[in-house]
């Protein structure tokens, strides 16, 4: 049922609880959009050093973890069957990991990319430190591929899910 | 399906005999001064537009020896009754024709057997040929439309040809291409679109998709290209239907494609599976810089460039209404929904893509016995609104406006009025693919679907049952037949003509 507001009437119980969550959220989004203008300042070997090296290491785990198989499918709805390469780049582009992202049947399998793989459907290559941002909602995605910070190739439609299909910010909140 | 019709005008299929057909109607102005595509050429077109100038004609275009260039020759005309004399042109009308007589001469294309193109030895577009490390797209007159404009666009009125690797489904469609460098264009491919589904078929195959871009084409083809019609519909065969005779094509250089013959340029190459380059920003239809970031997006390789000689580059100087995407595209998209109302059984006397709603409105008006199809208003613009927006022509439309035929919905004035007075409820729904360009709506292209959807709307101007229409008080309907021809013979020595 469409809510009438009649003009000059005090707001009702119902309207005054959901003023209460628009403020609640509000102030949510204040906070997050805090840390991420925060990240945002940080220079690449501040964000990098302190996890860095781990990197390398926990980041096929973290993709896993983070997976969310129910963005795996295709523009038709159908499930993705493809390999991403995603490349990430550090200490000022000295050093360079290398891994690959399996989707089939709705799973996924990170591993570190090995010579004669799979010829992966899209490539992703940007640095840990644009990573990092992407990942507190310090910069948009697609403003990092405008700007051509994240290098891509391939299937473009599969790059773009990218992000939500890994649990990540699909849009900074700066 | 009816009977095929007699070949349509002259000036449907030959830009250069709509070129003629402006020029003799007075709505061509040639500029034979140096004018510079950086910019220039953009901003007179878009003048034109604003100020319903004449298509204007450039023969002498920085570092563009040999190529002529034209600007806003689909635009609407500054005229009074004469308006759309330019897109009447192009579809071989009169240039008196009323926008209902345009929708229609669309749709009854529509309701005929498409006519298949016809391969020809060689055509106009063959007199001369660029291969291999002889192309060179910066000889051609690319403009820089728009301040703000990612770069040099290669096409914005051309018909990009792509084909299904089975060679079932030959598609045609307008599409933004955006100049790398001599070579190489960024080519906006978007899943949703047919060229889109093309190649993703391509990409299953793992190989580059083949694509040819003609420009200066028949006006029919930009017509047939920039209509919804349904996916693996040939664009080609309504072209056909419309013109009464099938559209002669001749065969590419170096993809297996066919290009209409009668085209003033043809650029050939590949579509890269792999490759990216950054397309836009760019000053599309909505009026607005939109997206404002470049993307990346796949690479078109040319291996060859054939043209006519002093061959015509028609572009688009896109951007508030009206120009070609609105006059072109919008004025397809209405056929489209009349023809696939009128299919489901619902009784339509037109419809119309309100020009000023940049693409994003489409009215239908339904003649007095609506009710017996169906007698509750509500449930008609539901029905209405179901199929519209689960056809490709939603892509832009995201309001439909239903109201009574006494209503003209190309004429903006009598439309709001009718808006504002008769409007009796609005019908919501969602869109699964909204299309993102209104700078306010903020859609997430990471997050498919959600991000994607788009609030549609149908807005009631119907009676609710037990109302009918009041008498209408102007000029037309109120005063006795007498009283009109009284004062109307008497208008022009009263002084109240005008000049």
């Amino acid at each position: 049922m469409t809510r009438v507001h009649v003009p000059g009437a005090p707001p009702t119980r119902r309207e005054r609880v959901a003023a209460l969550g628009r403020a609640a959220r509000r102030r949510g989004r204040t906070l997050q959009a805090a840390a991420a203008r925060f990240v945002a300042r940080q220079p690449d070997h501040r964000l990098e050093r302190p996890i860095g090296p781990l990197a390398a290491r926990v980041l096929p785990l973290l993709l896993r973890l983070r997976f969310r198989p129910e963005y795996a499918v295709d523009f038709d709805g159908v499930d993705f069957d493809a390999v991403i390469q995603l490349n990430l780049v550090r200490d000022g582009g000295r050093r360079r990991d290398e891994f690959e992202i399996a989707i089939a049947r709705r799973r996924c399998r990170v591993r570190r990319r090995r010579p004669g793989g799979r010829r992966p459907d899209a490539t992703l290559t940007g640095s840990l430190a644009d990573m990092l941002r992407m990942s507190a909602a310090a910069v948009d995605p697609l403003e990092l591929a405008g700007s051509e910070r994240f290098l891509t190739s391939g299937d473009g439609f599969l790059l773009v899910r990218f992000p939500a299909m890994f649990g990540q910010p699909t849009r900074a909140v700066t | 399906m009816t009977a095929a019709a007699t070949p349509a005008a002259a000036s449907a299929l030959s830009m250069r005999a709509f070129v003629d057909a402006l020029r003799d109607a007075g709505e061509l102005v040639a500029v034979e001064r140096e004018v510079d595509w950086n910019l220039e050429l953009g901003a007179i077109a878009r003048r034109c537009y604003e100020t319903g100038a004449p298509a204007a004609l450039f023969t002498h275009v920085t570092g563009a020896p040999g190529f002529r260039a034209i600007g806003a020759p689909m635009g609407v005309s500054r005229r009074p009754g004469r308006e759309l004399a330019r897109i009447a042109l192009a579809l071989g009308l009169p240039p008196s024709a009323t926008a209902g007589e345009l929708v229609e001469a669309l749709v009854a294309a529509r309701n005929r057997q498409p006519i298949a193109p016809v391969v020809v030895d060689s055509g106009p577009c063959k007199q001369n040929v660029w291969r291999g490390e002889q192309v060179d797209l910066t000889r051609l007159p690319l403009p820089v439309l728009h301040a703000g404009d990612g770069g040099r666009y290669l096409n914005t009125l051309g018909v990009v040809v792509t084909r299904t690797p089975d060679r079932r489904w030959t598609s045609w469609a307008v599409a933004r291409l955006m100049l790398v460098d001599e070579r190489r264009a960024s080519y906006a491919v978007l899943p949703f679109q047919h060229t889109g589904r093309v190649f993703k078929e391509w990409r299953s195959r793992g190989e580059d998709m083949p694509v040819a871009l003609a420009m200066g084409v028949p006006p029919i083809a930009l017509y047939a290209a920039g209509m919804p019609l349904p996916e693996r519909m040939d664009e080609s065969g309504y072209a056909g239907a419309f013109a009464g005779v099938p559209i002669e094509t001749v065969r590419c250089e170096t993809v297996d494609l066919e290009v209409p013959a009668d085209s003033e340029i043809v650029v050939e190459g590949r579509v890269s599976l792999d490759e990216h380059a950054l397309e836009g920003p760019f000053g599309d239809y909505m009026g607005y810089l939109t997206p404002p970031t470049a993307a990346p997006m796949p690479v078109y390789t040319v291996d060859a460039v054939s043209f006519r000689d002093e061959a015509v580059y028609p572009f688009s100087c896109s951007g508030e209404p009206a120009d070609e995407t609105h006059t072109v595209w919008g004025l397809a998209t209405a056929a489209e929904a009349v023809h696939l109302l009128r299919e489901r059984g619902i009784p339509v006397t037109t419809g119309w893509c309100p020009f000023a709603a940049a693409n994003g409105w489409l009215v239908v008006t339904v003649p007095d016995g609506w009710r017996a199809v169906e007698p509750d208003a509500r449930e008609l613009c539901r029905r209405v609104g179901d199929h519209v927006f689960s056809a490709k022509l939603s892509g832009t439309v995201n309001t439909v406006v239903v109201c009574e035929d006494d209503v003209d919905p190309s004429d903006l004035r009598e439309l709001v009025w009718a808006i504002d007075g008769r409007r009796n409820g609005t019908v919501r729904f969602r869109q699964k693919f909204g299309w993102a360009f209104s700078p306010y709506t903020r859609p997430d292209p990471g997050d498919f679907p959600k991000g994607w959807e788009a609030t549609a709307e149908v807005w009631n101007l119907l009676p609710p049952v037990g109302v009918t229409r009041p008498a209408r008080t102007r000029f037309a309907d109120n005063y006795p037949a007498a009283v009109r021809e009284r004062v109307l013979r008497h208008w022009r020595q009263d002084g109240l003509a005008g000049e």
